[in-house]
């Protein structure tokens, strides 16, 4: 029998190795948020009857997905308390204001996931979302991880999530005029993340 | 806006206990004196607790907002403080660097964590410097030291009608009020209107003390509770410093009362006593009303009152 030399035995040990493994380690995939294209809105109801719209301006985070182990999945987020936008400039002050956000004791709004799993048309995740420096276990089903490169031709692979989520502002200690804004927040996230 | 579910509980019931406590002191005849001292600080701190409940801000444990460090940090001590000063025989040497320590802690305290003192992600604050935070901790205990040492001086001059004193406070109270609820927190205004009426109520109730009603007693609580809401104002919403300034300094202005001309009329203690909530008016004034006009020119252009 003829003997395979050494040096090519390991240069095909190595080749085998790598072929094997880099699936697994291509199925992780860090995305970071694309801030022009990463919308964070919310609505609350006024006096009990309306559906007044905000949203917050600035925001960063990130996430890790792998489709092929959805569990070893991860979502960070911050959001900039300050940057509140009701289109009201005075309202936008009171909501800073220690009767709702309290901004200069509590500049950030944050999630990180400590638990994904797949969901239909998706994932879901649950994780901390701390608001007014107090922090609750939610979870929020996020669909869509669908991919696209752009600008075409780019090779810029970005991947997006839409996702919505109820939270009682009362949970977070916001329990300051319950009358005329509800308790009742509904947020609505669109998340797109550029490959890195 | 505030309705009258809110005036009833968050003026009523201040006022009503500051009105109790101060007849329960009538009716203690050989502890009067001690009695009523202790009755104001314990009226201002108990029309603060029920004006908090009354805009549904309960303090929370840990204290991490402004808000709950006021209750849970500096109103007992304050507290502690005051009625340690009621007791007779306690020496004054003993009362006074414990006031002064409350005054220098004040800003520390309600600023603890916050984005001018704490490196935080978003924050637009530099974090101040040592020596920054000194300065500032100087100028919040003398802002808040000079009018109380001003009016306790006032009402330890036996000639002197005091009972004007804590009509001052409950003015500079509601100079307060209007100035943080009309700065973008209304809650934070509403329970600087509750340590007025609770003032109000004080002071109805000490007409029915034969020899004063220990008005220094009634300076030192609400001028640490007024400041304390003023410096949550200005660093947690939008009051100015001028204008929190011009609030807090306005028992000052009623040293005026003290000129010896209307000082010696003693057969028209009134007199004096008008001059000095005239006195103290002026200033509250010039910093309330350019808030409220701008408040009442933004309400007008929504379409509720409340701008929501």
């Amino acid at each position: 029998m003829r003997r395979i030399p050494t040096g090519l035995f390991v240069v095909a040990l190595v080749a085998l190795m790598s072929g094997l493994v880099s699936p697994v380690l291509a199925a992780a995939q860090k995305y970071k948020l694309d801030a022009a294209h990463t919308s964070v809105y919310f609505s609350i109801k006024h006096a009990g009857i309306s559906d007044v719209y905000g949203r917050f301006n600035e925001h960063q985070g990130s996430f890790t997905v792998d489709k092929d182990n959805p569990g070893g999945s991860s979502f960070e987020m911050s959001i900039k308390a300050a940057s509140i936008d009701t289109g009201n400039a005075k309202r936008d002050d009171h909501l800073r204001s220690p009767d709702f956000l309290n901004v200069n004791q509590f500049p950030a709004l944050t999630f990180k996931s400590t638990a994904v799993k797949a969901a239909q048309d998706g994932l879901e995740v649950t994780g901390d979302l701390t608001i007014h420096g107090q922090t609750k276990s939610v979870t929020i089903t996020l669909k869509g991880g669908d991919t696209a490169e752009f600008p075409p031709g780019s090779g810029q692979m970005r991947m997006a999530y839409n996702g919505q989520l109820t939270i009682k502002r009362s949970d977070f200690g916001m329990t300051k005029m319950m009358g005329a804004v509800g308790d009742e927040v509904q947020i609505m996230l669109g998340l797109e993340g550029v490959k890195q | 806006m505030p309705g009258p579910h809110w005036a009833i509980l968050g003026l009523g019931i201040p006022a009503v206990l500051g009105l109790l406590l101060m007849l329960l002191a009538a009716g203690l005849t050989r502890w009067r004196g001690p009695a009523a001292a202790m009755a104001w600080p314990l009226a201002c701190a108990g029309g603060l607790a029920v004006g908090a409940w009354a805009v549904n801000d309960w303090p929370t444990w840990p204290a991490t907002d402004p808000d709950s460090r006021l209750f849970y940090l500096v109103l007992p001590a304050a507290l502690l403080v005051e009625l340690l000063g009621a007791l007779p025989g306690v020496p004054r040497w003993i009362i006074w660097p414990l006031r002064g320590l409350i005054a220098l802690a004040l800003g520390r305290v309600l600023l603890h964590g916050s984005v001018y003192l704490v490196e935080q992600p978003f924050s637009e604050e530099q974090v101040w410097s040592a020596g920054r935070q000194g300065a500032w901790w100087l100028g919040i205990a003398a802002v808040v030291m000079l009018p109380w040492l001003a009016l306790h001086w006032i009402c330890m001059r036996a000639a002197t009608p005091a009972r004007s004193i804590p009509l001052s406070l409950a003015i500079v109270a509601l100079g307060a009020g209007v100035l943080i609820f009309t700065s973008g927190s209304q809650s934070g205004g509403q329970m600087a209107l509750s340590v007025m009426a609770a003032l109000l109520g004080g002071w109805l109730g000490s007409f029915a003390l034969r020899r004063g009603g220990s008005f220094a007693a009634a300076v030192g609580m609400s001028l640490v509770l007024i400041a304390g809401l003023l410096i949550i104002g200005r660093f947690f919403a939008q009051v100015t410093t001028p204008a929190a300034l011009l609030v807090m300094l306005a028992p000052l202005a009623g040293l005026l009362a003290e000129v010896p001309m209307l000082h010696r009329r003693r057969s028209r203690p009134w007199l004096a006593g008008a001059v000095r909530i005239v006195a103290v008016a002026i200033p509250v004034s010039i910093a309330v009303v350019p808030n409220v006009v701008g408040f009442l020119h933004d309400v007008s252009t929504h379409t509720s009152d409340d701008g929501y």
